[in-house]
């Protein structure tokens, strides 16, 4: 992980720690001007530090140069007196000449007692020098307190070192420079991405509280359709009801067989609206992941199963334990309506055989719930599990078609999917997966 | 305390909810004296003995009130909410019967002291038992705190 995007990542974390609060917005506007700041401080400084250093390379230079000066007085100083070469024009001017190619210096003299010129490394033209005179005195062998007999004055150039600091200095400027640039760069792209990171979550935020509004809205919807719709329904079914009790002298077979089917008709759109509100409350409300066991909740649902018609020939393979990680409220409500229907359409068979169990399929394992019961044309597996479309009339299996629809939409909130095989007659399996992370 | 007929206070908005019940209860004779009221705020004027019921003996209070959720004016979690928090009524058996099957709704009715929540089943053979189920256990087998 570089560390732009761990930033990032420590950044999305702490947004995301209050996102609720649109002060969040000014927090990150705070914290762009202060990392701004930080940029701009450390460009200064950058600068600062070549424009000192640069100083302090001048004031080296020009010590070095100064002490390279007085060297070179000091040795010729001595050249011209060891052998008395003071007294030699011809050695003394070999001996001046010989300094010829040190670079620094601009101009060499040698000077006996009374200022007189004895030999000369002529001024080089144009060049700003800086003078030192060294006296020649006597060393060695010399009688004490010898006065000096002479003077070597030398002349450094100045440009060489202006010339010297000037290229210190650039490279300083472009060391400052670059580095500026480094950090101005690195800056720009943190800001930048703290820039899209903040719009970025906060139309996150934005995004989550128009589907919390939208949520909010289905929620109400259900409500009323629970309520307002059911409210009716009851009416119609309870005074059907009440006129096949009180009035039974006044209404003929054909009026009380018309009445049956009228309540026959609010029970199943009762049905639909329990189904409908089941299909919505899968949507909503948050997905709450654990680990349990899908075993224990299969062989409850098919306890449940049997209790409803006891007298049934039907077997429920189930193993001892089925891991998974999902949210427990869901895929209950998923197992009882792919067993519900496992039961519900094998329910013609004389001997009924249900299976649920785990196997792997195409590299990935997948839960299944198996029937023989009458299964399906694969022609139409694309239809199961869309809302209210099904594969069997009402007269042959009773049913309002959000079932499979339910299941789907359940998977899907797990991240997985589920899917059907089938085979008039002969059976129906559902696979489904539930997005686990392993 | 001298026995007196014992009564069932139903707080109900739809008249056609309020017809069927009175069918399932009428139906057994389980009705002893039965009171309706339309909306929440009618509903604690007839315990507190206010409004139209100010002459009304406010000690005189029912077996069981039987609440709707969805009222006008007052919601019924309104009304239960003012019923435990009156001393007098604090203790009053409330029954929510209501067309919503909602976990929020079931669990706010418990939290705030709802005796029973009953969901109105839409088949009516179902809703007939329902109600009349709940008649008699609350005005025949369940002791009210005055009994």
């Amino acid at each position: 992980m570089n560390p732009l995007a761990r930033l990032d990542a420590a950044l999305s974390s702490f947004l995301r720690f209050d996102l609720s609060r649109t002060d969040v917005v000014k927090w990150v506007l705070f914290a762009r001007q202060l990392l701004l700041l930080l940029l701009l401080s450390v460009v200064s400084i950058a600068g600062l530090s070549a424009v000192l250093s640069t100083m302090q390379a001048r004031d080296l230079l020009q010590r070095s140069l100064d002490r390279e000066g007085h060297a070179i007085g000091d040795a010729v100083a001595r050249a011209a007196f060891v052998p008395l070469t003071l007294d030699d024009d011809v050695a003394l001017s070999e001996l001046v000449l010989s300094y010829r190619s040190v670079e620094e210096l601009g101009s060499l003299r040698v000077l006996d007692e009374r200022g007189a010129v004895r030999a000369e490394l002529p001024a080089a033209a144009g060049s700003r020098l800086s003078f030192e005179s060294v006296p020649v005195v006597p060393t060695a062998g010399a009688p004490r307190g010898a006065r000096s007999i002479g003077a070597v004055e030398v002349g450094m150039k100045r440009d060489v070192i202006d010339r010297r600091i000037r290229s210190i200095a650039a490279t300083n400027v472009a060391i400052a420079a670059l580095l500026s640039l480094f950090v101005w760069i690195l800056g720009v792209m943190i800001i930048g991405n703290l820039i899209d990171r903040t719009r970025e979550l906060v139309g996150e935020a934005r995004l989550a509280e128009e589907v919390q509004r939208a949520n909010a809205e289905l929620e109400a919807f259900s409500y009323s359709v629970a309520h307002d719709l059911r409210a009716p329904l009851r009416a119609i079914d309870g005074f059907s009801q009440a006129l096949l009790d009180g009035y039974s002298d006044k209404v003929d077979g054909q009026g009380r067989h018309y009445l049956e089917r009228l309540r026959q008709n609010t029970r199943r759109m009762g049905q639909l609206i329990n189904d409908l509100l089941g299909l919505s409350r899968v949507t909503r409300g948050e997905l709450k992941r654990v680990d349990f066991d899908l075993a224990v909740v299969a062989r409850d649902v098919a306890s449940r199963l049997k209790r409803t018609a006891p007298e049934r020939d039907a077997e429920f393979a189930i193993p001892r334990s089925l891991p998974v990680n999902g949210d427990p409220n869901l895929l209950l409500a998923a197992l009882e309506n792919l067993l519900g229907n496992a039961w519900k359409y094998t329910a013609r068979k004389p001997s009924a055989r249900i299976e649920v169990g785990r196997e792997r399929r195409d590299g990935e394992d997948v839960f299944f719930v198996r029937d023989n019961g009458a299964g399906f044309d694969m022609a139409f597996a694309n239809k199961l599990f869309k809302p209210f479309s099904r594969l069997h009339s009402p007269g042959e299996f009773e049913g309002t078609g959000i079932g499979l629809a339910t299941v789907d939409r359940i998977m899907a909130r797990h991240g997985g999917r589920v899917w059907g095989e089938g085979k008039v007659g002969e059976g129906a399996t559902f696979y489904f997966t539930t997005g686990e992370s392993r | 305390m001298k026995t007196r007929r014992k009564t069932i206070l139903i707080v109900e908005d739809n008249p056609d909810d309020e017809a069927l019940i009175l069918l399932a209860l009428r139906k057994r004779d389980i009705a002893e004296n039965i009171v309706i009221t339309h909306d929440g705020q009618e509903a604690l004027d007839y315990l507190f003995a206010k409004g139209k019921y100010a002459g009304r003996d406010p000690d005189d209070l029912p077996a069981v009130v039987i609440l709707d959720l969805q009222l006008p004016k007052l919601d019924g979690h309104e009304v239960l909410q003012r019923i435990r928090s009156t001393a007098k009524t604090r203790l009053q058996p409330v029954v929510i019967l209501t067309s919503s099957d909602e976990t929020r709704d079931r669990l706010r009715s418990y939290d705030l002291g709802a005796n029973s929540y009953v969901c109105k089943p839409v088949d009516f053979g179902d809703f007939d038992s329902a109600v009349e189920s709940l008649g008699s256990y609350w005005t025949r087998i369940n002791k009210t705190p005055k009994d």
